[in-house]
């Protein structure tokens, strides 16, 4: 159990900055996931909080404690790694045991810690192995269990699932998350899966370019996006996004771009856009593939999609096809009866966003008009 | 039918690429030894510029065994050469590979070089080169050594620090070739695995002990064993540097056997003395595969 703070924090190889200035705080016992595409620099921001790598400018504090210079062995953190990095020479057991007897501890208590430890995480039987007779899963486990005998203030995780095949992965991402909780530790998780985000922290912290897009819980990130990286960063399918203008509407906006398209408004938010729409300023619309609905016939607020390819998937499915070049996810309700009434490839459904649930995002800046607007 | 015909061109082909290298190996393996078993049986003496050789049975083992000091002064210096010469470089060189492991970039290509120097040196140049710099009378290293008031100090002609002498010249001249079999050992561990030995190790000297050490052990074995063969073949350091004197003190058995054999042309007792050498050299090779393979087979239980 433990906080963490980063303060200012700088990391740069000569001239290329890898993370220009991040300030983050983590709460005792909080569960957090750092996300981003690759070359954000969510890993080399764990390595820093662990210490594996230094820091060019800012401060490293957990529990208030200076930890910037310290060495990670000192640190009180474990750390999982991608591939697991567990001594080949030795075998479970001393695996899990190592870090306590290189600190001369109680040998009953290193049993014990050990004991333990196996019982969690379910590697009975397995102790006297050594890693290269483990499974992924296995070794896995193992490696979580060299940090669970240290009971260490933090726990980091280095992308951990991706080398398990998908259905482990879904197993073990509630395991981790069921750890923390039963430890009630504080954990930092990297990983490039937004499914892992989204299912297993407490917040996300989603990065680009080594700087926080934005930082809350997964329901936040989602669902009130503060910018378009973030709202297309999350979901699958991606957000569909639609350039142009906007003007005001009789009960919502119209888009007038690349492809024109009615966006219904309650009255709070067509009053708190209103403003922002009139200076003509360009802008991007964005609606989740769930946001639409699939109208019986044409209208003034439907927008027409040859329907290209269909994804059924048991619970839903999604309806793909393009729209003056750009591809359109929709989804759609499935029902008992099977694929018969969805709709064909070939012919064109009529789509209608719902009120609402639609976002709007500065062209130049990116920012969600509709979530810094409050509306 | 087709499968008769495809199966005869495939022995052909099967046959056909052994030859070559079938061929020289019995040329220039297998024959010679062969060949050095039968001069060790005989007496050979040179008639009228022909060698006439007569068989006399273990007549030249006998003598080897009974009054051939000087190999077996030179055995005994061998094996003290091999051990110490061998030891300091196994040491030298890991040491130097976890310094150059640490060092990056331009400091790291600059030590790689410094350090790789003796071993594309000429074995003539590192004699001329040693015998100059341990000079009794000019060295530099007496010059050095007279500076701070001692010696002066004949490296070279004292009976009882010559070999001491030439042991240090041949940890100098192939430190580099361990330094860079461990360098690569050290490079192609997981370097994660480093990573998180950090997290567990208090200290440098317990990653060493307990993560290094253990992950580098298959190349250790087989640098050593590499080693211990190669120095039991040592020559060239010894006929540069003291030409196996003073006295019996640098005597070393492949320099009994050229001078038996070339020098005093009695080829009977030093086939006997080759034939001696090869055995326990071959013997020495597979106790020492035989260790690296146990060892390995243990450790493959481990990684594999």
């Amino acid at each position: 159990m433990a906080q963490l703070t980063l303060e200012k924090v700088r990391k740069a190889y000569g001239d290329a900055v890898v993370i220009p200035e991040i300030d983050l705080d983590i709460r005792s016992g909080e569960f957090v996931c750092l996300v981003g595409p690759s070359g954000s620099g969510k890993s080399t921001l764990l390595r820093m909080i662990a210490g594996l790598e230094g820091i060019t400018r800012g401060t490293v504090r957990v529990d208030g404690e200076d930890m910037t210079d310290v060495d990670p062995s000192d640190r009180d953190m474990g750390m999982v790694f991608q591939s697991y990095a567990l001594y080949p020479h030795m075998t479970v057991r001393d695996n899990m045991s190592f870090a306590l007897r290189m600190r001369k501890e109680d040998p009953k208590l290193i049993e014990e810690r050990v004991a333990e430890a196996v019982e969690m995480l379910d590697l009975k039987g397995l102790e006297d192995r050594k890693p290269a007779a483990l499974s992924g899963g296995q070794r896995q486990r193992v490696a979580m269990g060299r940090c669970i005998v240290r009971k260490p203030k933090l726990f980091l995780f280095d992308e951990p699932l991706s080398n398990l095949d998908a259905k482990l992965r879904t197993a073990t991402r509630h395991q981790i998350r069921h750890l923390h909780d039963r430890l009630g530790a504080t954990s930092i998780f990297v990983t490039h899966d937004q499914v892992e985000a989204m299912t297993m922290a407490d917040r996300i912290a989603l990065l680009n370019f080594g700087e926080i897009m934005q930082i809350g819980t997964p329901q936040e990130l989602y669902l009130q996006p503060q910018n378009r990286f973030t709202a297309g960063f999350l979901g699958s399918p991606e957000m569909n996004f639609f350039e142009g203008t906007v003007s005001v509407g009789e009960g919502g906006f119209v888009l007038n771009g690349t492809a024109s398209l009615f966006l219904p408004a309650s009255a709070g938010r067509l009053a708190a856009l209103r403003e922002v729409v009139g200076t003509g300023r360009k802008v991007e619309i964005g609606v989740r593939p769930e946001h639409f609905d699939l109208a019986a016939e044409a209208g003034a607020d439907t927008m027409s999609l040859p329907v290209a390819g269909l994804e059924w998937l048991g619970h839903e499915a999604f309806v793909f096809g393009h729209v003056d070049g750009r591809e359109i996810g929709v989804r759609v309700a499935t029902d008992a009866s099977g694929a018969s009434d969805l709709p064909k490839p070939g012919s064109p459904v009529q789509l209608r966003v719902v009120e609402d649930s639609w976002h709007m995002f500065d062209a130049t800046s990116g920012d969600n008009l509709v979530v810094k607007s409050g509306a | 039918m087709a499968t008769n015909s495809t199966r005869r061109r495939n022995a052909l082909w099967r046959i056909g690429s052994l030859l070559p290298a079938s061929l020289l190996l019995v040329a220039l393996s297998i024959y010679p030894v062969f060949n050095l078993v039968g001069l060790s049986l005989s007496d050979v003496e040179w008639i009228d510029g022909r060698a006439h050789s007569e068989f006399i049975g273990f007549a030249n083992f006998d003598q080897l065994f009974r009054h051939e000091t000087v190999y077996w002064a030179g055995v005994r210096n061998t094996i003290i050469f091999a051990i110490c010469a061998v030891t300091a470089q196994m040491i030298f060189g890991f040491s130097m590979a976890l310094a150059a492991r640490r060092a990056s970039g331009v400091t790291r290509a600059v030590l790689t070089a410094v350090f790789l120097l003796p071993i594309v040196m000429p074995p003539i140049v590192i004699g001329a080169m040693w015998r100059l710099l341990l000079g009794r009378d000019f060295g530099a290293v007496n010059t050095l050594l007279g500076y701070v008031g001692i010696g002066p100090i004949d490296f070279l002609g004292n009976p009882d620090i010559a070999l001491a002498s030439v042991i240090l010249v041949d940890i100098w001249h192939w430190t580099p070739f361990v330094f860079l079999l461990m360098l690569t050992g050290l490079e192609s561990l997981d370097q994660e695995v480093f990573e998180a030995a950090k997290f567990d190790v208090r200290s440098p000297w317990q990653e060493l002990r307990y993560v290094t050490i253990p992950l580098m052990v298959p190349t250790i074995l087989i640098t050593l064993g590499l080693r211990l063969v190669l120095s039991f073949k040592v020559f060239d350091e010894v006929y540069l540097l003291t030409g196996g004197g003073p006295g019996t003190s640098t005597e070393v058995i492949n320099f009994s056997i050229y001078r038996t054999f070339f020098a005093q042309d009695r080829l009977g007792v030093g086939s006997a003395m080759s034939l001696l050498t090869l055995v326990a050299v071959a013997v020495l090779i597979v106790v020492v595969n035989l260790w690296i393979r146990k060892r390995r087979s243990k450790s493959q239980e481990a990684t594999s």
